[in-house]
């Protein structure tokens, strides 16, 4: 998907956490994805009504607009949105899975794993909140 | 709380009924005396009576035998004589005069009175010639015998007024002379009579042998009383109480009724005791009760104490381990660029130290999240899990040790376990962690998953490793118990309760030096419905 001089489909990454934040961005670089970030919710929007994304990682929980209000509050169609999370279980994680959140993937994750979940979710295979 | 019954009365109590029964006994003694003393007097009393009447009779009598016997000593006709005293004597009815031929025959000398015969041989004692001599039933007396002119003789002489009855003279086997009483009825028939020549000393015999012996009570009465010129001594005895059965069994009715009142007064005098004894006791228990309330009340109070620390720890934990849930995070990720970007160096020892830098990452991952499901255990959110890529991303997540071979072979078609994600990804780490720490040396990692029979999936887990003893494997589920060096023994306490709740169960296999086998057992799909619980 990826390669010099092709513009690789576009991921948006949000997360109020700068070390998450980079990390992911690299990651995805690394990965061939065009990639923007955002440092919140209210950024994430603003980023999504300028630019169209083919997919969003988003941490779900953020200071401010959290990632599942902010999931709520895309316009329709969302590009598929994967949450990243380092609760178990909450009601963020209840209401994400109600929002047709494409998955939830918990942290600390395995960096294939999560590009995995990616493509997939690229590939338009059908998402039900949790599986990959 | 039910007592054993007593059946034996309590010391105070015995001691009670027995002082209560001594002084009953001496109240029945005490009668028992009494009532002798009264029987005594009046046998005292009959006596003198009989006494003075047998005296009054005989001087009577007497009076009228001295000629007779003045005249048998002058050797006059004695019958005569008699005669004369027959008239002299008007309370005399009859009178015998009996000659004593020797041998024990004796005869009818001469006679006043209607039955009487002159002649006419009487029988062989005293006693049955009277009773011959004299047949009516009425009083008479024999006077002593007189030896007169080689004849050895005796007057019976029957008066009225007398007492129904006789006193016979007879000779004394022991040497004196005495007077039974026979026959006797009327007002002393209650008396048993002896009259003793009292010329010499009462032998015992007679006190023992006679009248007193067959006496009530073996009391007996003597009175001398003067016959003639000799002096006969009157023992009298009484066959039957004198003072009358109901004053006679006054004692026994004291005993008796003594006796009850004594139980009475013991039985209440026990209930009393018990009642007592009850109401300290309950006293006690409820005290004993009341106490135990406390200590209880104050257990709970430190229990609750406790959970609350507890809770406040297992707050602490969670906000902890969620905090360091995004640190390891990133350095998971970093990891993964720094292995991408040095992923064209050809220093093998590169790779093995960010091999070792993930699984350490991956050891403090699981870790916190055992820490977390421990302090909050939450019920899992099921859905169809692909155990394939579960399989996979944990291998990832935690990559083997150089030295263990990993022997992983896909099923051929996907398997699904109905479960919650990151619960089952969660099992699957603990047992690859364990597995990995089982073979510090190395060895082999076998991972299966397979479909098993009744619509649920099996997923094997077999190391080569050291394997446990059975201690050991009877504890591996307990919480906070381990035999690791690091680690804080909650991977398989979490990881059966996992399962658990995916109604899912855990086998063990395992031998000392041979290595471990985990298999869990979840419930699949079929046709989108989900399993029944495993057995």
């Amino acid at each position: 998907m990826s390669g010099p001089g092709q513009a690789g489909p576009a991921v948006l990454v949000v997360d109020d956490e700068v070390g998450m934040r980079d990390t992911l961005t690299d990651i995805f670089i690394d990965a061939g994805y065009q990639v923007s970030s955002a440092g919140d919710g209210f950024e994430a929007l603003d980023r999504l009504r300028e630019d169209h994304f083919d997919v969003v990682v988003m941490d779900m929980r953020m200071p401010g607009k959290d990632g599942v209000t902010t999931l709520e509050e895309m316009g329709p169609p969302p590009p598929p949105v994967i949450m990243i999370t380092a609760y178990a279980v909450d009601e963020l994680l209840r209401r994400a899975v109600a929002s047709k959140a494409y998955a939830v993937i918990h942290k600390p994750f395995g960096v294939p794993h999560l590009l995995r979940v990616v493509e997939t979710a690229l590939q338009g295979a059908p998402g039900d909140g949790t599986r990959p | 709380m039910p007592r054993p019954r007593r059946l034996v009365a309590t010391p105070v109590t015995a001691a009670v009924l027995i002082g209560l029964f001594v002084a009953v006994l001496a109240a029945a003694w005490g009668t028992h005396e009494l009532v002798g003393n009264q029987e005594q007097k009046l046998l005292r009393q009959r006596t003198d009576e009989l006494g003075l009447y047998v005296h009054g009779l005989t001087d009577t009598v007497g009076a009228g035998l001295a000629p007779l016997a003045a005249a048998a000593r002058s050797g006059s006709d004695p019958a005569r004589s008699f005669a004369r005293v027959a008239k002299l004597t008007p309370q005399v009815r009859e009178l015998a005069l009996i000659h004593a031929e020797g041998a024990g025959r004796f005869r009818v000398a001469a006679a006043v009175g209607p039955d009487l015969t002159p002649g006419q041989p009487v029988g062989a004692t005293l006693a049955t010639a009277a009773d011959q001599a004299l047949r009516v039933p009425t009083s008479f007396i024999i006077t002593p015998v007189y030896t007169v002119g080689g004849h050895r003789i005796a007057a019976i002489v029957s008066a009225t007024g007398a007492p129904r009855g006789y006193l016979v003279m007879q000779e004394n086997p022991v040497g004196g002379r005495e007077a039974t009483s026979a026959n006797t009825t009327g007002p002393y028939s209650e008396l048993l009579v002896a009259l003793y020549d009292g010329r010499r000393a009462l032998p015992s015999e007679l006190a023992t042998a006679n009248a007193p012996a067959a006496a009530f009570r073996g009391q007996s009465a003597s009175e001398v009383v003067t016959l003639g010129s000799t002096d006969f001594l009157l023992v009298t005895a009484a066959r039957t109480s004198l003072v009358g059965s109901v004053e006679l069994n006054t004692e026994w009715v004291v005993l008796g009724v003594g006796l009850l009142l004594a139980l009475l007064m013991g039985g209440l005098f026990e209930l009393a005791q018990r009642r007592r004894a009850f109401a300290l006791e309950l006293v006690d228990q409820r005290t004993a009760e009341l106490n135990q309330s406390l200590e209880t009340l104050r257990r709970t109070q430190g229990q609750l104490v406790d959970s609350e620390r507890l809770a406040a720890i297992g707050e602490l934990a969670s906000a902890v381990g969620h905090e360091l849930r995004n640190p390891l995070a990133v350095i998971s990720n970093t990891l993964y660029l720094l292995r991408r970007a040095t992923s064209t160096s050809t220093d093998p020892r590169l790779v093995q130290h960010l091999d070792t830098a993930d699984r350490e990452v991956s050891a403090a991952t699981l870790i916190v999240s055992d820490l977390l499901e421990y302090s909050r255990s939450r019920e899992p959110m099921m859905s169809d899990v692909d155990l394939t890529d579960l399989m996979e991303e944990a291998l990832s997540v935690s990559p083997h040790p150089e030295a263990v071979a990993v022997d992983w072979q896909p099923p051929a078609e996907p398997l699904t376990a109905v479960a919650d994600r990151d619960q089952l990804r969660q099992v699957f780490l603990n047992l690859l962690s364990n597995a990995y720490d089982a073979m510090p040396e190395g060895g082999s990692l076998l991972l299966r998953v397979a479909r098993e029979g009744d619509g649920h999936v099996r997923v094997a887990v077999r190391d080569s490793g050291m394997g446990m003893a059975e201690e050991t494997r009877a504890r591996i589920f307990e919480p906070f118990f381990t035999t690791k060096a690091r680690g804080v023994g909650l991977g398989l306490a979490v990881t059966n309760r996992i399962v658990t709740a995916h109604q899912g169960r855990i086998e063990v296999e395992t031998e000392p030096g041979a290595g471990t086998a985990f298999f869990i057992h979840l419930p699949s799909t079929h046709n989108g419905v989900a399993a029944p619980p495993a057995k």
